[in-house]
């Protein structure tokens, strides 16, 4: 059995691969918090209306050939998440650095409760499937 | 694994704190180092400034010191005929140490090493989540 292919396998896969990214630049947004001329960086947040419309969209180009090469759009996976840069806010100091250490704080305790909601799911999910394997969920 | 690449950011991070608050300590322990000869130099205040550097093995743009340099400020004089630095006018040349700046700068570079030592341990906290699933 391939878990990857139960959809709520996916989803949580997908989800904690998302917040481990925005963990690495959170934090590296908080390394450089005196760094002169930074500009805070986070990971761009898709709205759910905005995925469904794109995935109805796409057209996928058909593999008839092992030849044949998918554009890199068309690769499923752990694609890469789209960075945005913020700055120009109210908070920028003299030397250009727009860094607001609390918001990235708030930012990064956000982040870590929703990988543990997520852990947990997946936790529920696994004890559920035993149950049914009945071997009592734990 | 993504999260060890966030663990590396933050040890950047308080690795190039930690090189300011040697700076500072340096500049405070100087604050009074005078020159030996008449009308020498006395002891100039050193600067930190931190840069990006991109790390190819890890692909993230990690925070580092980009140059440790001296402070501009011109010297105060301080009248003291006496003393062995003095020049022919009898004035000797005090560092361009304050250290109110200093202190300032020290709980500054405090409060950064906390926050990435506080994001170290979240994120330490999620990779032991993630291995913690092995458990059960």
């Amino acid at each position: 059995m391939d878990f990857g292919k139960i959809p709520l396998f996916k989803a949580i896969g997908e989800r904690l691969g998302f917040l481990e990214a925005r963990q690495n630049v959170l934090s590296d947004n908080i390394a450089n918090v005196d760094t002169p001329g930074f500009k805070p960086k986070d990971l761009k947040t898709e709205s759910f209306g905005n995925l469904t419309a794109a995935a109805l969209q796409k057209l996928q180009p058909a593999v008839t050939d092992p030849h044949h090469i998918l554009p890199a759009s068309a690769s499923t996976g752990s694609a890469a998440y789209p960075l945005e840069t913020k700055g120009g806010n109210s908070e920028e100091t003299v030397n250009g650095n727009s860094v607001n250490l609390e918001e990235q704080l708030l930012k990064i305790s956000e982040t870590s409760f929703d990988h543990q909601t997520v852990l947990n799911l997946y936790h529920k999910q696994i004890g559920l499937l035993k149950t049914a394997l009945d071997r009592g969920g734990s | 694994m993504d999260l060890t690449k966030a663990l590396q950011a933050s040890a950047a991070g308080m690795q190039a704190q930690g090189v300011r608050i040697r700076v500072i300590s340096e500049n405070i322990a100087n604050a009074d180092s005078l020159s030996t000869q008449p009308g020498g130099l006395p002891y100039q205040r050193k600067t930190v400034s931190f840069g990006e550097q991109l790390n190819r093995s890890l692909g993230i743009e990690t925070v580092r010191v980009s140059n440790i340099g001296t402070d501009p400020t011109p010297f105060e004089k301080r009248y003291d005929p006496h003393h062995p630095a003095a020049d022919s006018n009898g004035y000797v040349l005090v560092p361009n140490v304050n250290p109110l700046v200093e202190m300032v700068d020290m709980q500054q570079a405090e409060r950064s090493y906390e926050a990435n030592l506080n994001v170290l341990q979240s994120s330490r906290s999620m990779l032991q989540r993630t291995i913690d699933l092995l458990k059960n």
